[in-house]
Parts: C-alpha cells; sequence; structure tokens
C-alpha cells in the first residue's frame, strides 16, 4: 500500500473552515448565483488555509507560435501579429489580446523541450511528469496532489476533471496509487447523471437502497481484484458528494458568460472555478481539438480566443479576490507544433521547443523564463523537462519534492523525476 | 519560349516540363494578362515574379504578412495583391524593376484574404476576416463596404461582364451582388461544403473557390464536405456546380485519386472543362471534369495544390502546389541547420498533346 506524506493537512480548523466556505456557497448559490461564489471574509480565509491548482490542458497542442512565443516576420512565424503586453518588451501573438493585459500576473516558460512527439504516450507521459521507469505507473499530476495533499474527509472529490464529453470515474488516473485518488470526471461540466433524487424517493427509501447496494457490492467484491472493486466504491462515493452540492452546478450568470465566453472552454472554466472556489483541492479543465494537422492557422484564429477570453477573465477574478495568492493556474498542452508547415498547412507535433503558463500560488509573477531560437524552432539555453514543472508545482504546494516519497508495497519512490529539479526562477 | 504551333486542347493530355520553384509555400499564382509573367504569393511576405520568357525571378517586397491573393488590373500593368495583415497593395507590376505604386494598410480589419478586379478594371473587390466585402476604385478609393457575410470571406470572383461579383464564405454561402451599385442580388446555398459538428470548436471548410464558365451558366463552388473534425480538418472533397439562371444545384464533382482536404482552386477551360486542385495529407491531384459526370476525365497526381490558373492563350495552366524539404511530420527528424521551410512549387501543364520530339 501506499503511505502518505506529512505535507498533507487533514486537521478539524481545515475541516471546519471548509465547511464554511462550503456554507457560503451554498447561501451565495441560493440567491442568484452572480458573481464570485466567495465572500471577502471566506476567501481570506480559504486564501491562508489551503492551496490548491488548477490544470488547464488543450489537448493535442496548441501552436506556441500562435500564443506565447509569437515570431511575427520569420521563416515559421505564420501570419499573426504579435502584440505588446503589461510586460515591458514582452509580446505575445495578436490572438491574445485579453492574456496579454494579465501577463504582470502570469509566468510563462517558453523553453519545454520534452521526450515525446505521440499524443498516445505523450499525454500520459506528460500528465505523470515523464518520471524514471521504475516498472510502476506513476499517477497523473491531480491524483498525485490527492494523494499527497488531499483530504479523505473532505465533502468533496479532491480530484475532479471537467471535460467536454461523458463523465464517470476515471480511476486510471491513479496509477499504483489505487483507485480512489482517481479523477471525478463531469462530461460537459456537468454533474453526474442521476444526481437528483426522484421525489418519489424519500430518504427512507434511499438508505434502504443504498444498504440493498452495499450488500450488493459485497458480493461483489468477491473474487474481483481489490482496484476495481475500490474504483465502484470510490464513484459512487464521490457522487454522493455532488449530489448534496447543487448548487455548485446552478446556472451561470450571463455577465459571467459574457466575460468566460458561452462556448464549451468558458463555460467549463467558470464550472472549474466554481469548484475550486468551492474548495476542490484539484480541477483538471479539459479542451479537445487543438491537434491542428490541417488549416492550422485558420483553426488558431478561432480556438485560441477561445481559451484567451476565460483565462484572462480567471486571472483577473482571483487576482482581485486573492485567490491567486493560493491557487497554482498551469495552462499547457503535452508539446507545441511544429514551426514548419504541412500541406494541409497545418502544424504537425514538436516537444522540442515549447510553452506553457503558470501562475498563482507563489509562482513568480510577471516572468517570461527561457527563449527560442530566432526562428521559433529550437530552445536557446536551458531547457526544462516536464519533470522540472512537477518539481516547481510540488514546491509551490508545499511538498518536497525531493524529500517526499510515494511508498508502493513498501518500494520508496520519488514523486518527480530524480534528474530534475525545482525551477527556482519561477518561484518567488 | 512560348511554342506558338498548332495545338488542340486535350486536357487528356496534359503534360509540363516546366516549373518554378520558391522557398515557401504558394497559396495564390496567375499568369498576368499580357502573358508574359507569372506571380505568386503565399506563405511568404514577398510576391514572386517570373518573367516567362527567361524565368527570371524578381520578388515584390512590402507586405507585413502572409500574402492571402492577388489579380491583375486587365490594363497589363497594375497588380493588386492582398495579406494577412489586412493591407491592400497596388503594384506596377510590368517594368523590369516593380514598384509599389500604393498601399492600404487597413483596407480590412484582420486578414484581407482575396482581391479581385472588374472586367473593365474600374472595380477593386476585397474581403476577408471581418466578412465585409470592400470595394475600391481602381486608385485605392473606397468606394463602397458590402455586409451580410457572417463568416470569413474565401472567394471573390466577377461575372464575366463585370456586372455582378460573387462572394463566398466560411459558412457556405455564396453572395451575388449587383455591380456598381452593391446590391445584394440573391444568396446561393453551399452548406453542404461547411461544416460544424456539435463537438467542433471552429467552423470547417467554406467556399474556397469560385469559376464561372464562358457560357455564364455555370458557376462552380469549391471546398469540402462532411469534415470529421476541426483539428486535422479532413472532409471530402467537393465541387458544387450551381446553374446560374435558377440558383439550384446542377452537379456534384469529386476528385478520382484520394485526398481529404478542399479544393482550393477552379478554373473553367475553352471547352467547358474545368480545371481543380485540392489538398490532402497524403498528397491531391490535378483534376479535369466535363460537368455532366462526377469523376473527371482525367486527373494527374500531386502533393497538396493551392491554386490554377489559365494563361491567356487558353493552352497553358499555372498548377501551384506544395513540395517537402526534408522530411516532415511529428518531431524533428533533422538539425537545425538543415531545418527549413517546405517550398511552393509552380507546374506549368500544357493542356495539349506533347508535341514529338
Amino acid at each position: 500500500m501506499t503511505s502518505c506524506n506529512s505535507h498533507a493537512c487533514n486537521s478539524p480548523q481545515h475541516d471546519l473552515s471548509r465547511r464554511q466556505v462550503l456554507g457560503a456557497l451554498a447561501g451565495a448559490a441560493a440567491g442568484v448565483g452572480a458573481g464570485s461564489l466567495l465572500s471577502p471574509l471566506v476567501a481570506e480565509q480559504l486564501k491562508s488555509q489551503q492551496k490548491q491548482v488548477l490544470l488547464i490542458w488543450l489537448d493535442g497542442g496548441m501552436s506556441q507560435l500562435e500564443s506565447w512565443d509569437p515570431k511575427p516576420g520569420t521563416e515559421f512565424g505564420g501570419p499573426f501579429r504579435s502584440i505588446p503586453t503589461t510586460l515591458p518588451g514582452v509580446h505575445v501573438s495578436e490572438l491574445m489580446p485579453y492574456t496579454a493585459r494579465q501577463m504582470q500576473h502570469l509566468a510563462v516558460v517558453r523553453s519545454m523541450s520534452t521526450k515525446d512527439e505521440n499524443h498516445s504516450t505523450g499525454v500520459p507521459r506528460i500528465l505523470r511528469g515523464d518520471p524514471k521507469n521504475r516498472g510502476v505507473t506513476y499517477p497523473y499530476m491531480g491524483s498525485a496532489m490527492a494523494h499527497l495533499k488531499g483530504d479523505a474527509d473532505s465533502e468533496l472529490p479532491n480530484y475532479i476533471w471537467v471535460k467536454p464529453g461523458s463523465g464517470g470515474f476515471i480511476w486510471q488516473h491513479a496509477g499504483f496509487l489505487g483507485a480512489k485518488y482517481g479523477a471525478l470526471a463531469l462530461g460537459d461540466g456537468k454533474p453526474p447523471v442521476h444526481i437528483n433524487r426522484p421525489p418519489e424517493i424519500n430518504e427512507a427509501r434511499d438508505l434502504a437502497r443504498n444498504k440493498i447496494r452495499k450488500q450488493l457490492n459485497n458480493r461483489f467484491r468477491t473474487g474481483r481484484r481489490e482496484a476495481e472493486v475500490e474504483a465502484y466504491d470510490y464513484s459512487f462515493q464521490m457522487a454522493e458528494k455532488l449530489i448534496r452540492r447543487k448548487d455548485l452546478f446552478a446556472d451561470f450568470d450571463p455577465k459571467e458568460l459574457e466575460r468566460y465566453g458561452s462556448h464549451p472552454l468558458g463555460r467549463h472554466i467558470l464550472q472549474s472555478k466554481r469548484l475550486i472556489e468551492a474548495g476542490v483541492l484539484f480541477v483538471q479543465c479539459h479542451s479537445y481539438h487543438w491537434d491542428t494537422h490541417g488549416d492550422n492557422f485558420n483553426m488558431h484564429l478561432d480556438l485560441v480566443p477561445q481559451i484567451d477570453k476565460p483565462f484572462a477573465a480567471l486571472v483577473e477574478d482571483w487576482n482581485e479576490s486573492g485567490l491567486l495568492d493560493n491557487v497554482l493556474v498551469l495552462l499547457m498542452s503535452e508539446f507545441g507544433r511544429t514551426p514548419k508547415i504541412n500541406q494541409r498547412l497545418g502544424r504537425d507535433h514538436w516537444p522540442e521547443a515549447w510553452s506553457l503558463c503558470m501562475a498563482g500560488c507563489g509562482i513568480q509573477r510577471g516572468l517570461v523564463l527561457g527563449k527560442t531560437t530566432p526562428n521559433g524552432a529550437w530552445v536557446d539555453g536551458t531547457e526544462y523537462d516536464i519533470g522540472d514543472i512537477f518539481h516547481t508545482v510540488f514546491e509551490a504546494m508545499d511538498i518536497d519534492p525531493v524529500g517526499t516519497e510515494y511508498h508502493n508495497n513498501d518500494q520508496p519512490l520519488p514523486i518527480a523525476h530524480d534528474d530534475c529539479g525545482v525551477i527556482k526562477e519561477l518561484l518567488s | 519560349m512560348i511554342k506558338t504551333f498548332n495545338m488542340q486542347l486535350d486536357v487528356t493530355k496534359a503534360w509540363t516540363d516546366r516549373k518554378f520553384q520558391w522557398e515557401r509555400q504558394v497559396t495564390a499564382a496567375a499568369f498576368s494578362p499580357c502573358g508574359n509573367y507569372l506571380v505568386a504569393g503565399g506563405v511568404d511576405f514577398q510576391l514572386q515574379r517570373w518573367n516567362l520568357e527567361d524565368d527570371e525571378r524578381t520578388s515584390l517586397e512590402g507586405h507585413p504578412s502572409w500574402v492571402g491573393d492577388l489579380a491583375f488590373h486587365p490594363d497589363k500593368q497594375r497588380l493588386y495583391s492582398v495579406d494577412y495583415h489586412g493591407g491592400l497593395f497596388c503594384w506596377d507590376y510590368s517594368k523590369a524593376t516593380p514598384t509599389l505604386l500604393w498601399k492600404k494598410e487597413d483596407a480590412h480589419q484582420g486578414w484581407a484574404r482575396k482581391v479581385a478586379v472588374s472586367p473593365d478594371g474600374k472595380l477593386v473587390a476585397t474581403g476577408g476576416n471581418d466578412q465585409v466585402l470592400r470595394l475600391w476604385s481602381d486608385r485605392g478609393k473606397k468606394v463602397a463596404e458590402l455586409d451580410g457575410h457572417e463568416g470569413y470571406i474565401f472567394s471573390l470572383l466577377f461575372g464575366p461582364e463585370g456586372k455582378n461579383l460573387f462572394s463566398g464564405d466560411q459558412r457556405g454561402v455564396v453572395r451575388e451582388w449587383k455591380m456598381p451599385a452593391g446590391k445584394e442580388l440573391r444568396q446561393l446555398d453551399l452548406a453542404v461544403l461547411h461544416t460544424r459538428l456539435e463537438n467542433f470548436l471552429a467552423h470547417v471548410g467554406g467556399v474556397r473557390s469560385l469559376a464561372i464558365d464562358s457560357a455564364r451558366q455555370l458557376l462552380a463552388c469549391g471546398g469540402m464536405t462532411n469534415a470529421k473534425s476541426n483539428a486535422f480538418c479532413p472532409g471530402d472533397p467537393l465541387v458544387v456546380v450551381m446553374d446560374l439562371a435558377t440558383g439550384e444545384e446542377k452537379m456534384r464533382l469529386t476528385p478520382t485519386e484520394k485526398a481529404d482536404g478542399p479544393i482550393n482552386g477552379l478554373q473553367f477551360l475553352p471547352g467547358g472543362i474545368l480545371a481543380g486542385i485540392g489538398e490532402g495529407a497524403s498528397g491531391a491531384s490535378l483534376a479535369f471534369w466535363t460537368i455532366d459526370q462526377e469523376k473527371p476525365v482525367h486527373s494527374i497526381k500531386m502533393n497538396s495544390g493551392y491554386a490554377v490558373d489559365l494563361h491567356p492563350d487558353g493552352l497553358r495552366l499555372a498548377v501551384s502546389h506544395f513540395e517537402t524539404n526534408g522530411r516532415g511530420g511529428n518531431g524533428r527528424h533533422s538539425t537545425p541547420e538543415t531545418y527549413i521551410s517546405n517550398d511552393g512549387v509552380i507546374d506549368i501543364y500544357n493542356l495539349y498533346e506533347k508535341p514529338a520530339e
């Protein structure tokens, strides 16, 4: 079995604080659901007591040249302009006008260089931090956080995955940690189906039904792998938790939708914001279809604004509320896109030199780290791997990335790649 | 040298022994009306002019972004080009050293994608991402703004007599405008060329190319249908031929060679034959259709293509297409020293039987 590290916080005070937050949230939601759900007092308490992560994942690979690392007027630079930001001398693509106005809160790493050019292997490899192969399946970042920082008694799941398409309990993310650290996936950001108990079933009847369910579960357990049964158990428990929190899924205020965008990514970032503000430890917000092998420039013309506006609104809101001090926001893909333009006027996969963005939770504000060659194709100077990012994220979350270990059947395992380390420039 | 001996147009016997190559992909290419030059632009900040007599290449520099399109004035002296920063440029292309005559840097908000010149040379039409069609005098004075499109304007074409203008957009709509008044006459439904499935993040496809036959009866609209995603953007290449008298669809044309991208270039040839070129992740083809049947009477497999244009002699076709420069695809496959852009090639196809040596 795995063992938890010393950083997890399960104190009664923590629980109490979280309940306060939840109560305040329920009250706010019962009002009109407008604006931030946090009262200033509760926001202050939350800020002082827990650190959280929101990982925004643009699946398929956003082009660094059409976003964080524009090279206008160069061989591979594409047709777009670059625009100035609130950081003197720093430019981003013209497709990111809203984010450009929040750059003073962000840290952009322009010198990512990773190993995998394929989605099927690259996505899990990046999300697991690409550790050294020790014959075990490492957890995704969200599962790692749930294990290292999670509160088992939390009134909300520790790891929620907001994604397009269908939902469910994705225990595979947990790797060797065990199913209970898996992700509760909310398809289209919506709560699990059947979250509402039918009116004809009263509480007593519901309890009786649950008793039968547990008996059947025990029978089901016989002869099956523990992990499989655990997954069923935990998925039900998580759904139960959310059933009590229907307020988290109330309609969004039209003004919020105006600022974040009513498209899926806008709504999903809004939903993720709500979940973080409600106290969920780790939220992964996913957007698909960024793999622009064809018509890259027409597609980025329409796609990048869909992350620019909600991301900037989120950073602005959390900076104003103070939450950005304690919530780490990570915006990234599994790799970037080729500088070279293919015959479908697309860009292919490019792990050699790409960019990601971080903010909050002690991440240095207003920083651009690293650079690429003038043609944007290669890192010029120090390259950073995903292991370095994992070390840095753990450090920002008050988890010692070197001193903390997983234990898998008595096998001690580092939580991040041994040869990587904290990127000190990223931490304030 | 241009050979002028007796030649009968026969697309099934098309052949090429001449090509022009540039170090960037070329998405727009056309012969000058005087027949002496070939001019091209695309994934680059310059236009390239080749003298067909001696193959000499001259660069026309000044665009701050990629060149979206180019069109010649019938006076055989001026050339118009548009770019992805919204600019409209006018060049005296026929001079030994072409110069920029004037430019409108903000002709459009966002990309200016297409430009067309009326047959009498009095009007220049431009369209782009701001969904506005703008009419200019040949000297660059704005004459009119035509609103109505609800997607990026992807294609523009004046009717042969200049009395009407056709504009095709991203959402699969072709609008016909009365010239020079600018009144909208009708909309043609080309929704089959546009795809936006529920899980798409963007509109895919659109009316990428237009051509009118010499009898003024048919409007061919190129693009692709049934797009499967907004990532790879794969679809089925398709040309929809509309009956201009009724505004109804008359025929659908598809290539023989397998391809998964839009038909980007269309050109009617003498005799009513339609030439078209399209894209494909693994290559595409130059196709020749007779309109009365879905499949081409002849096709030539090649890399992804972007434009076709008929020489004023009616016997030669410029076909711009992709040319790889080293292994492409995912990942590096080369050193920083050898990692360079893919090329653009313009093949000149002779549309007649190759003379015996």
